[in-house]
This record gives structure tokens, C-alpha cells and sequence, in this order.
């Protein structure tokens, strides 16, 4: 079974999670396939926001799950199995990170906004086109929001991913991340500053 | 209050952890300066379109 091989089509039907955990519990080997079928997918999908590299984010997700694998039997099946194995690889995600050689971090200061010497801003902000209901466009501002997410230098990316992507809170990306809960809050804002000006250039609303 | 200052305090604001008096000095710029409001709601945007993800 290991190394464990992702599918491709990640829009299976869930089956009854109760079910599935109580036969992971029992060591069921067609079980635990049928958990990297259903979540495998899903789970890469995540481990690509936080690595750059392909390989990187299919280690991340083997180790996410082999991590689920030796801690089943702790695992109460109080939250959904798909939020738990989230959290997995998310922590698997950051070791990763961890464990890669840091290169010297690019400066967030270019990416943030100008201003002028009187404090008034450089480039005056206009309003930005309302997103459509349409699936497609919908679709296309996701990956427009990662593709630019990945522009943002790492150690403010990954509180970004953190906190408005993975919806985790102050403390817990805190945690994470091993910083103080004042460098996450800090960290956001310029992530959030440097993201709108990266979105600003494709999302304004065009003159008419 | 200047912009700069403005886009300091943005995350705070809407996070509702200005104290009141900054609050209405906050609200106040944002009166006499149209592109600041707009760029707020932008800010308010890039959230939520990660929130939405």
C-alpha cells in the first residue's frame, strides 16, 4: 500500500464516515485505501498552497497520511474525518517547510502600497468589479488568489494561508507557526495589504 | 489622520479593535477621503476572497 498513490477524481460521493472509521479502527487494509481515495486529492490540493515544489507537496501529503494512519485510535470521530486529515496536512505541510533550507526571504515592502511624502496615497484605489455567480469565473478567481498568494514572501503566505484560507484563528496559527500572536496579526495585515495590490491590477472595474 | 495611517489601522477597524476615539477618527477620514473608503472595501474583498475558498 505504501507509498500511497493520489487519484485523480476527487468528486466521489463521501460514504458514511462512521462507518469508515470504525473499519480504519479495525485495520482494514481496503479501508485505508479507500480514505487516500476519497481525501487524497483534497488534501495534495491543500499541500500545494503551502509548497512550491510538487514533490514537496506530494511528501507532505504522504506523511499527512501516514501520521492519520498511526493515530486512528486516538482520533474520536468528534469532527469530520475530511477537517481532521485537513489539520494533518496542514502541520505536515509547515514540517515540510521546516525542514527546507531557508534562501534569504524576499521583501514584503515592494509589494505593499506607496504613499507620498504628505501621507496620501501613490495610486488612488478604485472600486473592483463585483465576481459573477458564474461557476467558471468563480473557478478562475480562486487560482487567480492562490497564483498570487504564491507571489507573497513565505513567512507571510503562510499566515495568510492560515488564517483566511484554513480559517484557523490568531492563537492556533500562533501555535503553528511558532511566532507570537502579535506577529501573526502583523503578518496578515501586510499579507492582505501586498495580496490586494497583487489582485488590484485584474479585479478593477474598467472604465466605461 | 493621513492614508498611510488609514492603512495601518484598516485591519483593526474591521476587526473592531480600535478603541472608540480612534474608531471615529477612522470613520471621519474615511468621509473626506473617498479612495480611502474604496480601498477598504477592497481590502474587505482580498479577505473575503480567501475566506471563500
Amino acid at each position: 500500500m505504501w507509498p500511497v498513490t493520489i487519484p485523480r477524481n476527487p468528486n466521489q460521493a463521501r460514504p458514511d464516515e462512521t462507518t469508515l472509521l470504525e473499519r480504519l479502527r479495525a485495520g482494514e487494509d481496503a479501508a485505508y485505501e479507500e480514505l487516500v481515495r476519497l481525501y487524497g486529492p483534497r488534501l495534495l490540493a491543500v499541500a500545494r498552497r503551502f509548497l512550491r515544489s510538487e514533490d514537496d507537496a506530494q511528501d507532505a501529503v504522504q506523511d499527512a497520511f501516514l501520521n492519520a494512519f498511526r493515530s486512528i485510535d486516538s482520533f474520536e470521530g468528534q469532527a469530520r474525518i475530511s477537517t481532521w486529515l485537513h489539520r494533518i496536512v496542514v502541520n505536515a505541510s509547515l514540517m515540510k517547510l521546516r525542514t527546507r533550507r531557508r534562501k534569504p526571504e524576499q521583501s514584503i515592502e515592494e509589494l505593499l502600497p506607496n504613499f507620498l511624502e504628505d501621507g496620501h496615497m501613490a495610486n488612488l484605489a478604485t472600486p473592483w468589479r463585483k465576481a459573477g455567480e458564474d461557476e467558471v469565473e468563480i473557478a478562475q478567481l480562486r487560482g487567480l488568489l492562490l497564483q498570487k498568494a504564491q507571489q507573497l514572501p513565505d513567512s507571510f503566505r503562510n499566515v495568510l494561508l492560515l488564517r483566511d484560507i484554513e480559517g484557523l484563528d490568531t492563537e492556533e496559527a500562533a501555535q503553528l507557526l511558532e511566532i507570537s500572536k502579535a506577529a501573526v496579526k502583523t503578518r496578515l495585515h501586510r499579507a492582505r495589504l501586498a495580496l490586494r495590490e497583487l489582485l488590484d491590477p485584474h479585479l478593477r472595474r474598467v472604465a466605461e | 489622520m493621513n492614508c498611510r495611517e488609514f492603512v495601518d489601522f484598516l485591519m483593526a477597524y474591521i476587526d473592531g479593535e480600535l478603541p472608540e476615539a480612534e474608531r471615529s477618527v477612522f470613520d471621519a477620514h474615511m468621509v473626506d477621503c473617498p479612495p480611502c473608503q474604496t480601498y477598504l472595501e477592497t481590502y474587505k474583498e482580498t479577505v473575503q476572497l480567501g475566506q471563500d475558498l
